[in-house]
């Protein structure tokens, strides 16, 4: 399933794949793998994402 | 003289294994030894693994079947050297299609200069065995039959790196357009 809160705040920090990707240290793949809903992140990725982003895991990761 | 040649190859294998070494310092230059992968890339390669593994073992059965039939296309250390060769050859094209041949930490282009060094390197090994009439003996692939196969490796590897790279870009076009 797509990760559209993801994406709309990253896109709210006017961060590129590659800028979040760098910022939470795996490549920019990954991060596009996360949004199109591709790949299912560990809780630490997660965590790194959110701190990335300023956001809490609820409002990024929970349904 | 089955000693002298096994000693010969078995000092060929080290020399190229200090080379690879060296080699592989000079693309990790930022001074980290290791290539880093992220999570996902991980699980990635070891699928790569998993496929190469098993398709290894399905060349090594078609040459043991052709070994049993008596077919001799090539030299013994060519035809390992093959078996080697397929499972590296399916490791490799998964991991570069599923974005985990290249790890967070490497340099592409420093990556592309060794690919096309070795690949020439080995290409010159094929061509001077060609002129100088052993590459194939007897209707047999001789051992030079294994610097083909490591030119071919390169050479499909620089493929597959530049179609991916390409599929990449349009890709991130599309994403950026799509923001």
């Amino acid at each position: 399933m797509k990760n559209l809160r993801m994406k709309a705040a990253r896109a709210g920090m006017d961060m590129s794949q590659e800028d979040l990707a760098k910022a939470c240290n795996v490549s920019r793949q990954t991060i596009s793998a996360i949004e199109k809903g591709d790949y299912n992140p560990t809780i630490n990725l997660c965590i790194a994402i959110c701190k990335a982003l300023g956001k809490t895991l609820d409002e990024l990761f929970w349904e | 003289m089955g000693i002298f040649r096994a000693s010969g190859m078995a000092a060929g294998l080290v020399a190229g294994l200090i080379i690879c070494v060296i080699l592989f310092r000079y693309m990790n230059k930022d001074k980290k030894i290791l290539t880093k992968y992220d999570e996902r890339q991980e699980m990635a390669r070891g699928r790569a693994y998993k496929y190469g593994f098993w398709a290894s073992m399905a060349t090594a059965a078609v040459v043991m079947i052709t070994d049993v039939a008596e077919i001799s296309l090539a030299s013994s250390f060519t035809k390992y050297f093959f078996i080697m060769f397929v499972g590296i050859l399916v490791q490799v094209t998964y991991s570069i299609f599923n974005d985990a041949y290249l790890g967070i930490n490497t340099n592409k282009k420093r990556l592309m200069i060794i690919c096309i060094i070795a690949g020439l390197c080995n290409l010159l090994g094929v061509v001077g065995n060609i002129k100088g009439g052993t590459f194939i003996v007897n209707g047999v692939v001789s051992d030079a039959g294994t610097n083909l196969l490591c030119c071919i490796l390169m050479v499909v590897i620089g493929i597959e790196l530049l179609i991916k790279d390409s599929m990449d870009r349009k890709h991130a076009t599309a994403e950026e357009s799509g923001d």
